[in-house]
């Protein structure tokens, strides 16, 4: 059973990055780039989000990898729950603090 | 990748599955191929790795609420109180085995006794070190230090961390000895303690991997004491080497302050006593110390070093239930009616006759006298004990608690009304009966509380502010200021107290107590420690335990203010309020006039104000900071829905937050406790559902 994570504030950043684009799916050291997390930060958050049922995660296909002559990379993407939460969330996190304006909730 | 970064992948990884989850190391290797391409790769990989490696694989399923300063507070502060719970408990515990010895003469027909008394005090020593080795591994596997998988990365962290603290837990006794004393820092000879100790960590754990216990404990005892013996005998060789005669009793150091007698050396004529006189001078409190911190940190090292293996993080961790069935509730109704017993017959038949020895100079310089006061002191404990596990479960914990103070209050002020007669008898008798049975009929009416977040800070801030009203009456005088003024001011403090106690005991009835409930108490509270200390108090004392109380006093009642805070800011203040205190309690507490009056005399006359009751500082501050600690920790269970109004269910902002999904409030868990309900919800967001205490954490940094 999934349990709402902590929004702490590098969960919080993770979200923010995913909802910039959040039919797009990431990998790991693309997260950690548009976040500025070290990977001992961000790879805990991910789960955490995959054990809230936030985040999918899933293999990407052999032949892709092989074809560009790398390993195989694991994509990660918000689930439509986790679309909904990421966003109910930030923008509680944004009325709490105090910020005005809109936060990057990925709608247009 | 080179050699470093991938053993960093690898234990990083490793750590994941000992969490209970998939192995991430391809993943990672993964990434590591992009980075290759980068400039400055090595390096990047190696930080890559690095930061994996030193963070915490994420528990499966289940958050981990608590901080790594909660996590890491409870098995450190239980480190660095070993040596001096061992030091003040055993050292009284051990006194016992002295009661045979009634001559030192060896031409008194009953000599003998003296060597059943030395038999008592090994048997008693090695007794303690084997509860203190299953104490510790016992400690080790709920209370590990860190998650780490078992290797040599969690056998050297458990063994370097448990050797240090144990060592920084022996300080306030240097420290006492070298200003009692002047005998210079054994700093070499604990320092060699350490590491034999250390060292022996990796021993013993190979031997409870073979899965050999019985040697694995054979090795830990065995161990802790030849530790113990080389520490001390370095720590004392350079005080003992001066005096004439003793290098030829070397071996016997350590056995003659183990079973503090000069009887054991054999040495002619007197030099015996005054080589065993230098010895206790010089280290008189090293060996119990050592031995017991030796074995409890030997067994909760290796304990924690193999946690990872012995429970996962998946598994559920076994919890030992405290025993609450009808056989175990009729043992504690024995144990209360031996307490009971035992204190009424030291009050009406040992005291007096201790009293008539020495009032005549018989007494030992008051040594019989305070030991009949602290047998009574174990008797009400006793008695108190009993009653907790008589009414276990059968209500809230407080009532039976609370028979300890009233039962020491009658104890004290039956002592301040002189040589006990029928009239004190007959009182003490409706004492025990009246605390048993409004213990009792307390327990089974109030309903049990919930145990809930900050629930219970107010049951905390009573038992503290109860205790502190033994205080006044404890203070003798000093002729510091008129009576009058001053007896006053007292009786004010004391009845200020006890209100304060009675309000929170109020507090803690109920879930939801109304003004009335919350006030019920408080006349109770103020009429019985106002009373005490109007029967009591001294001119003068008010100035002598006013500024060691105040702040915490102050901090308790912040506490009650703001429950659900879990500052650290406030968890310092707390720690730092209760230093002046710590004095207080020391002077206060069981067992402590025989061991501190004996190793630590006072300078000035005062024992609370002397330097040496730095000890007291050190054991009570930390104690009461560690207790503190569980008022700010998060219950272990899933949130439960937030009450009233704020619960809506109505439609979401355009953009904001989705309608709530929870279980209704109308038919959610028990109720949210008065500490969780009070606390503000600012900036809270309509149709989010969560606790208070989810709302005062929900910021905290990863």
């Amino acid at each position: 059973m999934s349990r709402e994570p902590r929004i702490t504030a590098a969960v919080a950043t993770v979200l923010a990055a995913f909802l910039a684009e959040p039919d797009t799916a990431r990998y790991g050291l693309e997260l950690m780039r548009a976040t500025g997390h070290p990977s001992g930060t961000l790879y805990p958050v991910l789960a955490r989000l995959q054990d809230a049922g936030w985040v999918d995660a899933e293999w990407e296909e052999a032949t892709a990898a092989q074809s560009t002559g790398r390993p195989p990379r694991r994509y990660y993407r918000l689930t439509a729950d986790g679309v909904v939460a990421a966003r109910r969330e930030l923008a509680a996190l944004h009325r709490a603090l105090g910020v005005p304006g809109r936060p990057a909730t990925g709608l247009a | 990748m080179g050699g470093l970064t991938g053993r960093l992948l690898r234990f990083a990884a490793d750590r994941w599955v000992a969490a209970g989850r998939p192995d991430p190391y391809e993943e990672w290797l993964g990434e590591l191929a992009e980075l290759r391409g980068a400039p400055n790769a090595g390096w990047q990989s190696l930080v890559f790795a690095a930061s994996l490696a030193c963070s915490r694989a994420p528990r499966l399923g289940a958050r981990d609420r608590s901080g790594w300063s909660v996590r890491l507070a409870a098995p450190l502060l239980v480190l660095l109180l070993v040596p001096s719970v061992v030091v003040v408990a055993g050292g009284a515990a051990l006194r016992l085995a002295d009661l045979p010895i009634v001559t030192s003469d060896p031409h008194d027909p009953h000599f003998w006794l003296v060597f059943v008394g030395f038999g008592l005090r090994i048997a008693m020593t090695l007794a303690l070190m084997v509860l203190l080795l299953v104490a510790g591994r016992a400690t080790g596997r709920r209370l590990p230090l860190s998650t780490a998988p078992s290797g040599p990365y969690s056998t050297t962290v458990a063994a370097v961390v448990t050797v240090v603290m144990l060592l920084v837990g022996t300080v306030p006794w240097v420290i006492v000895q070298h200003a009692v004393n002047g005998v210079a820092g054994p700093v070499g000879g604990l320092t060699l303690w350490a590491v034999l100790v250390a060292l022996a960590v990796p021993v013993v754990l190979r031997t409870l991997h073979a899965g050999r216990r019985r040697l694995a404990t054979t090795w830990s005892v065995l161990a802790a004491l030849v530790a113990t013996w080389l520490g001390i005998t370095v720590t004392v060789a350079p005080h003992l080497l001066r005096v004439p005669g003793a290098v030829r009793s070397l071996p016997l150091w350590v056995p003659d302050l183990l079973v503090d007698s000069a009887q054991i050396l054999p040495l002619p004529g007197d030099t015996h006593r005054y080589v065993s006189e230098h010895l206790t001078a010089a280290g008189w409190y090293l060996p119990l110390m050592l031995v017991a911190a030796a074995a409890y940190g030997l067994g909760y090292a290796t304990s924690a070093a193999r946690s990872r293996l012995a429970v996962p993080r998946s598994a559920p961790v076994e919890r030992v239930a405290w025993p609450a069935g009808p056989r175990y509730r009729g043992l504690g109704w024995v144990f209360a009616a031996v307490g009971a017993v035992a204190w009424l017959g030291l009050v009406t038949r040992m005291t007096p006759p201790a009293d008539r020895l020495t009032a005549a100079g018989k007494g030992g310089d008051s040594v019989l006298l305070v030991f009949t006061l602290d047998l009574r002191h174990l008797a009400v404990l006793l008695t108190a004990a009993g009653l907790v596990v008589a009414l276990r479960r059968a209500g809230p914990a407080w009532p039976a608690l609370l028979t300890a103070p009233a039962l020491l209050a009658a104890d004290i002020a039956l002592g301040r009304t002189g040589p006990p007669t029928g009239i004190a008898a007959t009182v003490a008798v409706s004492t025990v009966v009246l605390c048993a049975t409004a213990a009792g009929a307390v327990t089974r009416l109030v309903a049990r509380p919930d145990r809930t977040y900050g629930r219970w800070t107010p049951a905390v801030v009573a038992i503290a502010a109860a205790a502190c009203t033994l205080v006044p009456p404890v203070f003798s005088d000093t002729d510091l200021a008129p009576t009058s003024t001053m007896v006053a001011l007292t009786v004010l403090l004391g009845a200020g107290l006890g209100g304060l106690a009675g309000y929170c005991l109020g507090l803690a009835r109920t879930p939801h107590p109304g003004l009335a409930a919350r006030i019920a108490y408080v006349p109770v509270g103020v009429l019985f420690a106002g009373g005490l200390a109007l029967l009591t108090a001294r001119p003068g004392a008010w100035l002598q335990w006013v500024p060691h109380l105040a702040p915490l006093v102050a901090v308790l009642v912040a506490m009650l203010a703001y429950p659900g805070r879990r500052s650290r800011r406030l968890r310092v203040g707390i720690a730092f309020a209760a230093l002046p205190a710590g004095p207080v309690c020391i002077t206060i507490g069981v067992y402590t006039s025989l061991i501190m009056d004996a190793i630590v005399p006072s300078r000035t006359g005062l024992d609370y104000d002397a330097v040496p009751m730095a000890v007291g500082i050190g054991v009570v501050a930390v104690g009461l900071a560690a207790g503190l600690v569980a008022l700010f920790q998060r219950p272990n269970r899933p949130a439960a829905p937030r009450r009233g109004p704020t619960a809506v269910t109505g439609p979401p902002p355009a953009n904001g937050p989705s309608p709530a999904t929870g279980p209704s409030p109308a038919t959610g868990p028990a109720p949210e406790s008065v500490a969780t309900a009070a606390i503000p919800a600012p900036g809270s967001v309509p149709g989010q559902e969560s606790t208070g205490a989810e709302r005062t954490g929900s910021l905290v940094a990863d």
